[in-house]
């Protein structure tokens, strides 16, 4: 419908400026900000006002020990976290389409953990995988270890506690997306397969799987860029460490910025952080073809 | 091999009947494990100190409910209705205004043409996939000039543009989903394009925007960095207050655990009420 | 009220050229049937009328007034949809008065005013017991008649219905078709009708159009367009079943003008002859009534040889689609004669009121 050209483009604009406004605030301007920001030393609480440095906060990085490490943390957390949860939520899809009686309520209450506050979860874990009194600990000397084991306090264990963690949270998210994309094929489709004699496993690679694979897509995704983001876990659990084995480069970027309040370097690794996800946030848009519905 | 393929059939036979138990056994096994951390929440904030600390754990115990008089009434300075007082103005506002501000763009995205249509409405979606504590340093500093370091205001506007961008893009669907002849009807009728949005698109995208106000409601609910940043003190909202205890050494489990359940459970009956148009929300519409 | 006036209408989707100077008028008062095949442009046209779609270039005018770029509420029309359109949020009521709460009309109807107008037009389409459902639970029928409504209520100055009865089963389209028209008698808007039902124009329209590819072929009363085709495409649309088209070539012998079908010569009357003697061009096409041809026993002279492709009955008689070369030719025979697909069967042709068409352009040679 385009009846006068000119008043629809001001409508247009009246109704998207408002939004754009608050992005624009939000996001656009506090990114060059930051960017302005990591040319220049900058201490939270000082009163000297702040320097112009040019580039050496980023120069600074590169010989940054813990910034190298923090960085490698977070590759190895959001891999491991991201394909444990893949994995197993891909997997339980699959079991709850059976169609069996009660699988609908059992499915309701295998979602609820999606929702709860990160804070609250966190908590709840950082209990326990208490070393003393905890119920993982219980549960251990149950299977027989021989002694109470450092759940939160051993550099190897503690990221992999992380990761039971966020996986408690997010392997329902998986499950539930894919369950969904699964529901949306129709059942011809599986009809049409067995008519052309396919076997199960075959239905599985050549049917199933390319029909899903936007959802996977979009599921993927969503778990590395969020698993990368993630805070509230380590802030209850490990802060990091022991000896900056769970410092993420979101933690590394928090506690520069506000436990050692040197915003200028914080503000280059953010910078830093906002680029490489914006990359992978810019191959998942092209990827999805969300074109076709404009 | 055969839950390869979604059995929709109900076939009969001593197998079926073993592989039934086995799917039960591990769906049951699989909401076991997703259900303990919350039990235990529960459980905690319901016991003494010493069974909290007990070795091995107490299983059986009679409830008593001290910790949530303790966390609610007695603790020194605010309590916890304070913050979950701040949280639910915090929260409502923040939706309210994602919501409406969303949906206007989203009626602008979907239903006119102009030049840059497409690259707005990726703008948009892309901020999904801005990791907050990257914009904490300036956003941080923004606040502080302004003056508005522990005060409401900062955290709504920062929520707000947190969930514009999934607010937008639900909603961009519902829109696209009504049929263009209903707008163009009520064009001829004799109404402006701005009251077609609010009467005519509007009360049709309804479940729409249930789903992404309850959406935006659960994200600011649950926010933490932001808050702990922006207002660490009056302002405070319920996580940052969580967070709090477990800053002193002395962690009282009971009211911990007892504040945590009242920050959790309202979300558990949204997200139940939420079921069907979940998943498309936290796609953005990608998968429904 | 007023009529409804195309001039020279040019419209483009892209690069796909729909209107190229299209014209057409339907006077002050009547009921004009837009008839087309599927995606010949008459949805379009009626969305220029409307102003949800603006010409390239051209003028529309309704009235004596040009309305070109005025929005679609100031034209002061009704409209029914296609797919009906109705608002699924509202009641039956509230979308009939939807248009009279409208704010370009603000101020105009007072709150008794609409309700008395909301309850005469559903009296008038008699789904006055209606009027507090909502309209997703009511029958494609009820919703054809809300729409109307909605489009009748506020006095339009001109109706447009787009394939009004198109959705509807055989038994409702017949009492929509008789109840819309005598709704016309009575008030008399200015009506355009689009469909794609030739049946339909002719037994509702006071004028049909006939357009092909974005071009009016034909406009003219029902009566017009069923005995005098203006063209070949106009002879083939209307009627039931409509007119053969064979494609034939001119010849002289012995100084009279005749016609060759597939092989056979057949002679033309003189006022036939006349009109053939102004043929641009040998080749020409001949438009056959059923009632010209008839099947033959055997091979006599004038007679052509043709293949049964269908067949099938129809009360006492019997219909037959006849091929031969690239033309089909429907015939009607006593249901007597057995026949069955492929039967090889010989046909002769009378061309007593036969129609001429120049095969180049398809026009009747008679309209040149
Ligand atoms: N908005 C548009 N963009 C591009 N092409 C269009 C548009 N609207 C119509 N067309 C094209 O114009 C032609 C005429 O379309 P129109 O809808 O007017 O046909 P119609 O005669 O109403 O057909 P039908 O009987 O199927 O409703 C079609 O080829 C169609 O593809
Ligand atoms: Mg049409």
């Amino acid at each position: 419908m385009a009846a006068s050209k000119r008043a629809d483009r001001r409508t247009a604009l009246l109704l998207i400026a408002p939004a754009m406004l608050v992005l624009v605030a939000i996001n656009i301007y506090p990114f060059i900000y930051a960017l302005y920001i990591s040319l220049h030393t900058f201490t939270l609480g000082r009163p000297t006002p702040p320097r112009y440095i040019g580039w050496s906060n980023y120069r600074d990085l590169l010989d940054d020990d813990r910034f190298i490490n923090s960085l490698w943390v977070s590759f190895k957390f959001v891999a491991i976290a991201a394909a444990v949860e893949f994995l197993v939520g891909f997997a339980l899809a699959f079991l709850f389409s059976a169609k069996l009686r009660g699988m609908a309520t059992l499915r309701k209450l295998a979602i609820l953990p999606i929702m709860v506050m990160p804070l609250a979860s966190g908590l709840i874990w950082f209990y326990i995988f208490n070393e003393n009194f905890g119920a993982m600990n219980w549960f251990a000397f149950l299977l027989g270890a021989p002694h109470r084991i450092p759940f939160l306090t051993d550099g190897k264990l503690a990221i992999l506690s992380l990761v039971l963690a966020d996986a408690w949270q997010w392997t329902p998210f998986v499950m539930l997306v894919m369950f969904a994309a699964l529901q949306a094929i129709p059942e011809y489709v599986y009809e049409a397969a067995k008519m052309d004699g396919l076997t199960p496993w075959q239905t599985f690679w050549r049917v199933t799987l390319p029909l899903l694979r936007s959802a996977i897509w979009v599921v993927l995704v969503l778990r590395v860029v969020d698993a990368f983001r993630m805070i509230e876990l380590i802030y209850l659990m490990t802060r990091g460490g022991p000896g900056g084995a769970t410092e993420t480069l979101s933690w590394y970027i928090y506690s520069t910025g506000f436990l050692d309040q040197d915003l200028g370097s914080a503000a280059a690794e953010a910078v830093v952080m906002i680029i490489a996800v914006s990359i992978i946030a810019q191959i998942f848009v092209r990827r999805l073809n969300y074109g076709a519905a404009t | 091999m055969s839950t390869i393929v979604p059995d929709k059939k109900n076939a009969v036979g001593a197998a079926t009947g073993a592989r039934n138990l086995a799917i039960y056994l591990a769906a049951c096994l699989f909401v076991g494990f997703g259900l303990f951390p919350l039990y235990m929440m529960i459980t905690t904030s319901l016991k003494t100190d010493q069974q909290t600390f007990a070795w091995p754990p107490v299983w059986l115990f009679t409830p008593r409910f001290q910790s949530y008089y303790n966390a609610l009434f007695v603790f020194g300075g605010r309590s916890a209705d304070h913050y979950l007082f701040n949280s639910l103005v915090v929260t409502l506002s923040s939706s309210a205004l994602a919501v409406f501000l969303g949906a206007m763009a989203a009626y602008g995205l979907a239903r006119f043409r102009f030049r840059g249509n497409r690259d707005v409405a990726f703008y948009i979606l892309s901020t999904r996939f801005a990791p907050p504590v990257g914009f904490i340093v300036p956003i941080y500093l923004m606040v502080q000039r302004s003056g508005l370091l522990d005060t409401q205001i900062a955290l709504i506007v920062v929520y707000t543009s947190m969930n514009l961008s999934f607010v937008t893009w639900i909603l961009r669907g519902f829109f696209l989903e009504i049929p263009i002849e209903i707008e163009e009807a009520a064009l001829v009728d004799g109404y402006t394009r701005w009251q077609i949005f609010l009467r005519v698109a509007l009360p049709l995208v309804r479940p729409g925007l249930a789903a992404t106000a309850i959406l935006s409601a659960i994200f600011s609910w649950n926010e933490f960095l932001f808050a702990s940043i922006l207002a660490p003190g009056d302002a405070a909202t319920i996580p940052v207050y969580l967070a709090g205890f477990s800053a002193s050494m002395n962690i009282d489990w009971g009211e911990y655990m007892a504040v945590g359940t009242m920050a959790v459970l309202p979300i558990m009956i949204f997200t139940l009420a939420l079921q069907r148009h979940l998943v498309r929300g936290l796609t953005f519409g990608a998968v429904r | 009220m007023a009529g409804i006036y195309f001039r020279d209408i040019y419209k483009s989707f892209g690069t796909s050229r729909l209107f190229e100077g299209l014209s057409l008028a339907c006077p002050d008062r009547k009921y004009l049937c837009l008839l087309g095949p599927s995606g010949c442009g008459k949805t379009t046209l009626m969305r220029i009328v409307a102003g949800l779609t603006e010409p390239d270039s051209g003028e529309v005018l309704i009235g004596d007034k040009r309305v070109n770029g005025l929005p679609p509420a100031s034209r002061n029309i009704g409209l029914a949809f296609q797919n009906y359109a109705l608002y699924p949020h509202l009641s039956v009521a509230g979308n009939l008065a939807f248009p009279l709460r409208a704010p370009i009309r603000r101020g105009r109807y007072r709150q008794a005013e609409i309700e008395e107008r909301v309850k005469r037009v559903a009296a008038l389409l008699r789904i006055d017991q209606l009027l507090h459902r909502r309209v997703n639970q009511l029958s494609g029928g009820q919703q054809q008649r809300v729409a109307l409504g909605r489009a009748l209520i506020h006095d339009p100055g001109v109706l447009l219905l787009d394939e009004p009865v198109t959705h509807l089963d055989a038994r409702l389209r017949y009492e929509m078709r008789a109840e819309i028209k005598l709704l016309h008698d009575r008030i008399g808007t200015t009506t355009i009708h689009v469909t794609h039902d030739q049946q339909e124009a002719l037994a509702m329209g006071d004028l049909i159009a006939v357009m092909r590819n974005g071009r009016i072929e034909q406009l003219g009363a029902p009566l017009e367009l069923y005995h005098e085709p203006a063209t070949a495409f106009v002879a083939g649309f209307i009627g039931d079943p409509p007119m053969s088209l064979v494609h034939a070539r001119l010849a002289q012998e012995n100084g009279n003008t005749i016609v060759q079908v597939a092989g056979s010569s057949l002679s033309l009357s003189e006022a036939l002859a006349a009109q053939a003697n102004m043929a641009p061009s040998r080749e020409i096409i001949v438009g056959l009534r059923p009632k010209q041809v008839a099947l033959v026993e055997r091979p006599e002279a004038g007679a052509v040889a043709t293949t049964v492709y269908s067949h099938g009955r129809v009360g006492r008689e019997q219909q037959l689609v006849l091929t031969f070369g690239r033309d089909e030719v429907h015939c009607r025979t006593s249901s007597a004669i057995h026949v069955t697909t492929g039967d090889k069967v010989w046909l002769s042709i009378s061309l007593d009121g036969a129609k001429l068409f120049d095969a180049a352009s398809g026009r009747a040679l008679a309209h040149t």
